[in-house]
């Protein structure tokens, strides 16, 4: 069989070896029907031109999640990608969402309504703790009445969990600032005592959260140089050298022609969409896309249709609709095609943890003539063989990506956030965004620590420290997830993808797990209704280069425990009883 | 009885989930699929043909043009553009400060506020602002431009009435848009033209037999044209008609009134009848990001709602520790305010000199705004801006207005010399 299509890494099913030119990529997901999964299923009609010969792709015993391309345009964008002449081995994605039983769903909808239950009982029962406004007398409420129950007799009672004061570095441990509540969570009093935690929340991914060391001192010897902030926009008289340098580091790093940064992650996202979309443009965007990205495409104006998370079929399928159907109110017959349709996508998503399926897309984008705009917040640094995000991590082409978004926060250690692109695109930022024009510019030390770190990643500090960080990372993370598996526990997501959630269902339980971890010196993220469904409250784990295999040990062993605890064991998946080799894991190829 | 009553409720409730979770689960859309017609399918995706992601034409020339211009390092220049009121960004006293908490807290916050990015150093800062205005609770955004888009978000909603000033800032707009509420744009700071339009809402709200809410924006001084808004007729106003004030001091924050409290205390007002006071901390507390300031009631919610609190990294905590530094040094020495208010006038007194420019912001105001009295346009302005950048005066430029910004260090020379440039300026358009 050709080396297109592999096996998962620690998948033990077989794999088809038939027409295997027609699924290209070697997307070969979990073996999802033998855990009673649903299967994606195909009308052979409706993929017109989606499979070749229009063979279906089920023959696989071991079920391909559907990652099946339409192959002209693919073999195509394979071929342009050939590295040194030969073909770069396609990733394998190993992904797994297990559904959780039909028990717990029902449990966890009936918590959640016990929960408010409770909630509107004890509204009744006890005023809020808060003073009602001055002289506002006769004026229409602030807030609707939910949203402020909600907050108050819901959020309140676990509040404890979220906002904990540090005060330290947040590298491999953090000191967390010891608080109590007297009144069930309104308010809140510090005891003085503070925790050193293993800090498993934060997402210093490369571990370039550092009060000293080579960035650290490049950040300050700047401070000294430019000051603290150049008290300017971009575009009058806010540039200094830093900006400039950091530009073309970026660019270079990434493989474009050119890129902005800007001085804020979200900023990046929520500013710069308005300018090259209107209305008349559509945008598909991913259904677990972040909220920068989704406020930046509702201040543009275009439509917006969402598809399902990583889903490709449904994604093709809304291409497929949208440019047969044109835009919408036209008069009757009259074809109108969309402006432009951009595809937004993230590299990893910090909820799901899940690597979106890049080459897919790519494929799509090319024979649809879409535009895509990748936001690798969290990719960026935390991927790929390089650190260069999801492009390295699928050996493709960071030309085929039409806007290429990240930040700054999380792998670098810093703040802010840049577009990467085509010279003639960045330019067209550079003049009209709306960042570059009326807000200031980045801070030079801000600047300088993600210059500092740029060139230790693309190894230009003379040392091997990127490399062994990046390295470190990807080990960290097979390993932890591994065993996170033989544990038991449900954790989403792609097996390299460093945010790592485990599924417990019940908001209760999350709290719970929470405090219990922080009992025990592990601090951890809860996060659930509204930022992921209602019924999947999870909590998420961020590995970081800055880990050692001691410090995930213990993480293990106490996640373990807690897991017995307070009953997070619901994979139903057979377990690898094999113990893993931290130091023989393989990595990226 | 209240314990049978509870019980039978959660029987039912109960019952109510079980039932609801089975209909979910068994029921299965049945959705008709309109076939395509797939020749025309494929004839239409062969044919599509979008536009270029940006203007090609435009963005080619673009790539030969420099949209940038540097910060001015060559020696003698005055950089007006810079906004550095209080001469803090060249305070080598703050940069220690910033130096100790990098080397404490490193340079970034590595997440969220909600996720383990809340620093000892933020809640000082938040704590700090709040004893400053003598208000309840403060929040604190990474950005300047976020901190009021986001604010504004989180409050108005789609049914509300945004009554703003037509010169009201850039960033305030991105959060009306995000709001989705009708803007209603009052002449500026003319309160006959406000109340005008409030009445005609109100008539609007008879009609419907609904009270709206409404809310007030409006800036301490305007960045746009440099004036003070006429705060105690505002709030009158906003008493009359049940609207809520959100007030931007980002260029007011730390340079009004006697000890820099803002245009609250220039006018001697109750802060307490302010909603919302949005600043940032980017002009007088020489530092990047902002803040929003007020009644627990009020700010507590936007460390749920406001998008760029929520979904943003925290303030990287050396930037908020410099901040904070900066409100220690303005209460140890509140006669900063007075010295920059007295060069602010001198100033405008110097600007009055020139016959040809019209003084559009106010005596007080450390932001100077001036334009050409006859036919001002914006060539004529790109003229004088690059005219002055020639000669070392570096100022900004916003349509057909010079903008720029008074530093409490300036030396009487200096402002000669800037009066001296404009007025050469206007012998060159
Ligand atoms: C996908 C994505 N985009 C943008 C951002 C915002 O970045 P920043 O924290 O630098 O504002 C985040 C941060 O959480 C993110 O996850």
């Amino acid at each position: 069989m050709s080396p297109i299509f592999q096996k998962g890494y620690g998948d033990d099913g077989e794999v088809g070896d038939n027409s295997v030119t027609e699924v290209l990529n070697g997307l070969n997901i979990e073996n999802h029907k033998r855990y009673g999964y649903d299967t994606p299923k195909y009308s052979p009609t409706l993929l017109n031109g989606y499979l070749k010969n229009g063979k279906v792709a089920c023959r696989f015993k071991n079920h391909l999640n559907g990652h099946v391309l339409s192959s002209s345009s693919d073999e195509d964008s394979i071929r342009n990608g050939l590295v040194n002449g030969h073909l770069p081995r396609p990733r394998v994605i190993n992904e797994s969402f297990e559904p959780p039983s039909f028990l717990t769903s029902c449990l966890t909808q009936l918590g959640f309504y016990i929960l408010m239950f409770l909630g509107y009982i004890s509204q009744a029962i006890f005023p809020p703790k808060v003073a009602k406004e001055e002289n506002r007398d006769g004026y229409p409420p602030l807030y609707d009445r939910f949203s402020s129950f909600y907050s108050r007799y819901v959020y309140r009672r676990i509040k404890d969990c979220w906002n904990y004061p540090i005060c330290s570095v947040p590298g491999a441990e953090i000191v967390l600032k010891n608080r109590i509540t007297r009144d069930s969570g309104w308010t809140f009093e510090f005891t003085g005592e503070k925790t050193k935690c293993l800090n498993l929340g934060s997402y210093n991914y490369l571990g370039f959260a550092e009060p000293n060391g080579p960035c650290a001192e490049f950040a300050i010897e700047s401070l000294h140089k430019y000051g603290v902030s150049t008290g300017a926009t971009r575009q009058q008289y806010g540039t200094c050298d830093l900006h400039v340098e950091l530009e073309k580091l970026t660019a270079e790093f990434l493989g474009t022609e050119d890129a902005i940064t800007f001085g804020m992650g979200f900023a990046t996202n929520a500013l710069n969409i308005p300018t090259f979309l209107s209305s008349g443009c559509l945008v598909l965007s991913d259904e677990k896309n972040h909220a920068s990205l989704i406020l930046g495409i509702k201040l543009s104006g275009a439509t917006v249709k969402v598809f399902k998370h990583n889903n490709v079929q449904h994604l093709e399928k809304l291409l497929k609709e949208n440019i047969y159907y044109g835009q919408p109110n036209q008069p009757k017959d009259h074809y109108k095609p969309w402006r432009k349709i951009l595809i937004v996508v993230e590299g990893v998503y910090s909820m799901e943890g899940s690597i979106v399926h890049l080459p897919d897309i790519i494929a799509l984008k090319k024979k649809y003539k879409a535009y895509l705009y990748l936001d690798e917040a969290h990719s960026i640094g935390a991927l790929g063989k390089h650190g260069r995000g999801v492009v390295d991590y699928f050996h493709c082409n960071p030309k085929d990506i039409d806007i290429l978004m990240g930040t700054f926060t999380k792998s670098f250690g810093s703040a802010g956030g840049y577009i990467a692109g085509s010279k003639k695109f960045i330019s067209f930022l550079r003049k009209h965004s709306y960042a570059a024009k009326y807000a200031t510019a980045m801070a030079p030390p801000v600047a300088a620590q993600i210059i500092a770190v740029l060139k230790i990643l693309m190894n230009k500090d003379g040392t091997n420290e990127g490399q062994k960080r990046i390295m470190q990372l990807a080990r960290n993370t097979r390993y932890f997830r591994r065993r996170l598996a033989q544990i038991g526990v449900i954790a989403y997501g792609n097996q390299d993808s460093p945010v790592v959630p485990i599924l417990g269902y019940l908001y209760s339980k999350i709290a719970m797990v929470v405090r219990t971890l922080i009992e025990h010196k592990i601090a951890t993220v809860g996060v659930g209704y509204p930022a992921t469904p209602f019924l999947e409250a999870r909590i998420r784990i961020c590995l970081s280069a800055a880990h050692t295999k001691e410090q995930l040990d213990y993480a293990l062993d106490i996640i373990e425990k807690v897991a017995d605890q307070i009953g997070l064991k619901y994979s139903r998946k057979p377990r690898d009883p094999k113990p893993i080799d931290y130091d023989t894991i393989e990595l990226y190829d | 009885m209240n314990k049978i009553l509870q019980g039978n409720l959660f029987d039912f409730l109960i019952g109510f989930v079980i039932i609801g979770v089975c209909f979910l689960l068994t029921y299965k859309k049945k959705k008709v699929i309109k076939l395509m017609d797939i020749p025309l399918l494929n004839k239409r995706i062969l044919e599509y043909k979008p536009e270029p992601l940006v203007n090609d034409t435009e963005a080619s020339l673009l790539t030969r043009a420099i949209m940038e211009s540097p910060m001015p390092t060559s020696a003698g220049c005055l950089n007006l553009a810079k906004i550095n009121y209080m001469d803090l960004l060249n305070n080598t006293v703050l940069r220690d400060k910033a130096e100790q908490c990098i080397r404490t807290y490193g340079v970034g916050s590595c997440g969220p506020r909600g996720f383990y990015g809340t620093i000892d150093v933020h809640l000082d800062l938040e704590n700090k602002i709040a004893e400053f205005l003598g208000l309840e609770e403060t929040v604190l955004y990474s950005y300047g431009f976020s901190t009021i888009s986001s604010a504004i978000g989180a409050y108005c909603k789609k049914n509300d009435y945004i009554f703003c000033d037509e010169e009201i800032c850039f960033a305030s707009l991105q959060g009306f848009l995000a709001s989705r509420s009708t803007v209603i744009y009052f002449k500026h700071n003319n309160m006959e033209d406000l109340e005008k339009k409030l009445e005609e809402v109100k008539q609007t709200e008879k009609l419907k037999n609904k009270t709206f809410r409404k809310f007030l924006v409006i800036e301490g001084i305007y960045m746009k044209t440099g004036q003070i808004c006429p705060l105690p007729e505002l709030v009158e106003i906003s008493k009359k008609h049940k609207m809520r004030i959100f007030l931007n001091e980002t260029h007011s924050f730390g340079i009004l009134g006697k000890t820099g409290r803002g245009v609250t205390e220039y006018f001697d007002v109750d802060r307490s009848e302010i909603d919302m006071i949005m600043g940032s901390l980017e002009t007088s507390l020489a530092s990047v990001g902002g803040f929003c300031v007020g009644r627990s009631l009020v700010i507590e919610h936007q460390r749920l709602s406001g998008l760029g609190y929520c979904f943003s990294a925290s303030l990287p905590p050396f930037l908020s520790y410099v901040s904070l530094c900066a409100i220690e040094m303005f209460e140890d020495n509140p006669s900063m305010f007075s010295k920059l208010q007295a060069v602010s006038i001198k100033m405008h007194e110097s600007l009055g000199k020139l016959d040809d420019f019209l003084i559009v912001s106010d005596a007080i105001s450390p932001l100077k705004v001036i334009t050409l009295k006859k036919d001002a346009n914006v060539e004529k302005t790109d003229k004088i801006y690059d005219f002055c950048a020639n000669n070392g005066v570096f100022v900004l430029k916003i349509d057909d207005r010079i903008l720029f910004h008074v530093n409490i260090g300036m030396k009487d020379e200096e402002i000669e010399r800037i009066v001296d440039t404009f007025s050469k300026a206007v012998e060159v358009v």
